[in-house]
């Protein structure tokens, strides 16, 4: 089996060729994304005929479900979930925000070993939170395949709602994880057809003049970082969806629908909207905060959002990628066949320089930062230069309340953390701070942290007990989605926190957060774009 | 050994994955008919790491052709240092040893500097190109080329000083990234003992070929 696994690696970067997997014993249809609760529960992972882009593909599900099965708990319970490998590769499953013991974590080569073909992986362990989760294969490329599902937590006290559904987004792919990690290393512009042309610099010397056209150029040019670069795989090779392609989702006119929103994507941002409809956002990475209503949300890859709408006859639920390249939408009202118009797509925007992380320049936005009047010890984490670390944000800010590139100019009330708290924390005051610089290099496709990526880091040191403070410093021009397994991040967001399990760092920005570090033993902490990750990835060791 | 092997292959993809793993393309970036009826290719390949490479380039038209064999390390977000060998065939073939400069410069421009040392010589070989998009598949490729050398070389007719410039323009349409038709037209200039040795002043040519990789 080592020497298979060994040979199979050499094979998906095409090395070695393959003969595509051929039908076998097991392969199963796709059937309806169902819920699946109580305490004990039996998921088979496995390969599954599934059709989304009008061609018959094999994906690798939970149960013949994509999305998998929605996992229904109680706070409280204990609950086992027996997991069977079907394929012959090894796998796992993580649940994504769940606050457990690390050797229930399922990252393979940290928490276990994974589990390999024809194995059956117990998990157990006790339910202690309420709310909107996710869970998904840590194992190589896998998540991209089809193996990620909801977790939805009973509340203590539910907000009184007509109906309740889970809103799953996801970018499918029928080419090849692999394949896809191997085209944006041989050119990692691969998937942007959203690029520079010389008619988009023509309209610029028609705008500003030749001078000024140059001079606004130049510091893009000098620096080889393209405006243009807002994901790096687009709707060129994905199809956007919602659950198991769930176009409608009933509700009478008027009634309280609660929505809950997960990002379950491989790579893509989407901006949701319901169009003539506010949102009330109730909670977000499963956690409640003071509700909010709004237009507009930027959900990054493996956030959650809770939201309660009111539909009036025949709503839209509508969302598009960052990068406008693609969209998906369903409806949400009493008629399924209702004719509702899609909105206009909001307009492509370059990034700026703000996104380089230069001076706020034009852009007025109030500075929120959080006060830490008595000084406390940062500790120094190595560093590197060299291929992984391209740019140096000059003068990186706290942009909690930017909508982000494409967001910026659409004059509706779009979410941003700085518009969110978390009631009823108390916000310890930090012990110990580490800096982590995001970095990378666009050209070359390389990710890392301080630039060292993970192949080549040491673990991250928490001691157990502390309140660690955490600030990124985004070096690169992309959203990174900063994801710590096994415990909380208190995002700081003035003097007040916001819970999440997954913050986005923008580009050219900072952020700080908060860990309590009352877990122990050994964890992660990562970017949770799939093709970032092989670099901007780092274990936590936990000291007691 | 293998076992050391498998770990850190297994460990790399498996765990995380992606990272940095063994990858390669063949490139073809000239393939092409020039209206002379000469065929004339352009193929540069690699397999290697984020920071290591072996890459193999081969240039040539019919008779008369130049192939490299260089190991390849990254230096700096941008550039590449590259070591080997170069072989050329005029009539004859004569080796040179190399030392390259490869990279992006600024401006997107993508270069590479080579120094040859070999057969009582010291030669610069330059070449720049750069991409000017019309469409998102329509696509200018600028590319300007050039040799020195500090003395000639009769047996595979390179003179002493300046041999040549060459320009070319390709206006490459994108079917899809990795297959694209172009036109083109490339103009070449000999200078010196090269314009004497070859018996060639200057020509241009209408060229019609495919970018293609793998």
């Amino acid at each position: 089996m080592h020497r298979r696994d060994f040979f199979k690696t050499s094979a998906a970067f095409g090395l070695i060729a393959v003969l595509p997997a051929v039908a076998k014993e097991g392969v199963g249809e796709q059937k309806p994304t169902v819920a699946l609760s109580g305490t004990e529960f039996d998921l088979h992972i496995k390969k599954t005929w599934i059709n989304i882009s009008g061609k018959p593909v094999l994906a690798n599900t939970v149960n013949d479900m994509l999305p998998a099965p929605t996992l229904r708990w109680k706070k409280g319970d204990v609950v086992r979930l027996h997991v069977t490998n079907h394929l012959d590769e090894p796998t796992s499953l993580h649940w994504h925000g769940i606050i457990l013991p690390y050797t229930m974590d399922g990252v393979p080569g940290v928490s276990y070993q994974g589990i390999m073909p024809g194995q059956t992986f117990v998990y157990r362990f006790k339910v202690q939170q309420t709310g909107t989760y996710w869970y998904h294969s840590h194992t190589g490329f896998q998540e991209q395949t089809g193996l990620h599902g909801a977790i939805v937590i009973e509340d203590d006290i539910a907000p009184e709602v007509d109906r309740d559904y889970v809103v799953a987004l996801y970018d499918w792919s029928d080419e090849d994880p692999d394949t896809i990690y191997r085209h944006l290393k041989v050119q990692s512009d691969y998937y942007n057809y959203h690029k520079r042309t010389i008619f988009d610099f023509a309209a610029e010397v028609r705008r500003y003049g030749l001078a000024e056209a140059l001079r606004r150029r130049a510091m893009w040019n000098r620096m080889r970082m393209d405006d243009r670069d807002i994901a790096d795989v687009t709707a060129a090779t994905y199809t956007y969806c919602i659950n198991d392609l769930q176009n409608h989702f009933f509700a009478k006119s008027g009634e309280k629908v609660r929505l809950r929103f997960i990002n379950q994507s491989a790579m893509t941002y989407f901006d949701l909207r319901i169009p003539g409809h506010k949102m009330r956002i109730i909670a977000t990475d499963g956690v409640a905060v003071k509700p909010v209503e709004v237009d507009d949300i930027r959900i990054a890859v493996a956030e959650s959002y809770d939201v309660i709408v009111q539909p009036r006859d025949n709503a839209l639920i509508y969302a598009e990628d960052m990068g406008r390249s693609g969209k998906v939408w369903a409806k949400l009202g009493p008629n399924p066949t209702a004719n509702v118009s899609l909105p206009e797509s909001y307009p492509y925007e370059p990034l700026t320089m703000v996104d380089m992380g230069m001076a706020m320049g034009d852009m007025k936005m109030q500075k929120i930062q959080s006060h830490l009047p008595k000084p406390i010890p940062r500790i120094p984490l190595p560093k590197k230069e060299g291929i992984a670390w391209t740019m140096r944000a000059q003068s990186p800010q706290y942009r909690l309340n930017d909508p982000g590139v494409g967001l910026r100019n659409v004059k509706r009330k779009v979410l941003t953390y700085a518009d969110l708290e978390t009631p009823g924390i108390e916000n310890r005051y930090p012990d110990r701070e580490i800096v982590m610089h995001l970095t990378g290099n666009m050209e070359r496709y390389v990710w890392a942290i301080n630039g060292i990526p993970y192949y080549e880091s040491e673990p991250l040191e928490f001691r157990y007990g502390e309140r660690l403070r955490v600030t990124f410093i985004n070096d690169t021009m992309m959203n990174h989605p900063m994801h710590l397994h096994g415990m909380w991040s208190d995002l700081e967001v003035g003097d007040k926190i916001v819970r999440k399990h997954t913050v986005n760092v923008q580009p050219g920005s900072k952020v700080s957060l908060r860990i309590d570090v009352d877990a122990t033993g050994r964890w992660v902490y990562h970017c949770h774009l799939l093709y970032h990750m092989g670099g901007m990835f780092r274990e936590v060791k936990v000291l007691l | 050994m293998k076992k050391m092997l498998f770990l850190s292959v297994f460990g790399i993809v498996l765990f995380a994955g992606g990272g940095d793993v063994l990858r390669y393309q063949v490139l073809f970036d000239r393939f092409e008919l020039q209206k002379s009826g000469t065929k004339v290719w352009d193929v540069s390949a690699y397999a290697g790491y984020d920071a290591n490479k072996l890459y193999l380039y081969s240039e040539g038209e019919e008779s008369s052709w130049q192939n490299e064999l260089v190991f390849s390390h990254a230096i700096s977000p941008f550039w590449d240092i590259q070591a080997g060998i170069e072989i050329d065939h005029e009539d004859k073939t004569k080796s040179f040893g190399e030392m390259t400069l490869s990279g992006l410069a600024p401006y997107w421009i993508e270069t590479r500097t080579k120094l040859l040392f070999g057969q009582g010589a010291v030669g610069m070989d330059f070449d720049f190109e750069y991409d000017t998009l019309f469409t998102q598949r329509l696509v200018l490729a600028s590319r300007i080329e050039s040799r020195w050398m500090s003395k000639s070389i009769e047996d595979i007719g390179v003179g002493e000083g300046l041999n040549y410039i060459e320009a070319g323009f390709r206006l490459r349409y994108e079917i899809r990234r990795e297959l694209a038709p172009y036109i083109g037209v490339s103009f070449k200039r000999n200078f010196g003992q090269t314009k004497r040795m070859l018996n060639k002043q200057s020509n241009a040519f209408f060229i019609l070929g495919l970018r293609f990789w793998f």
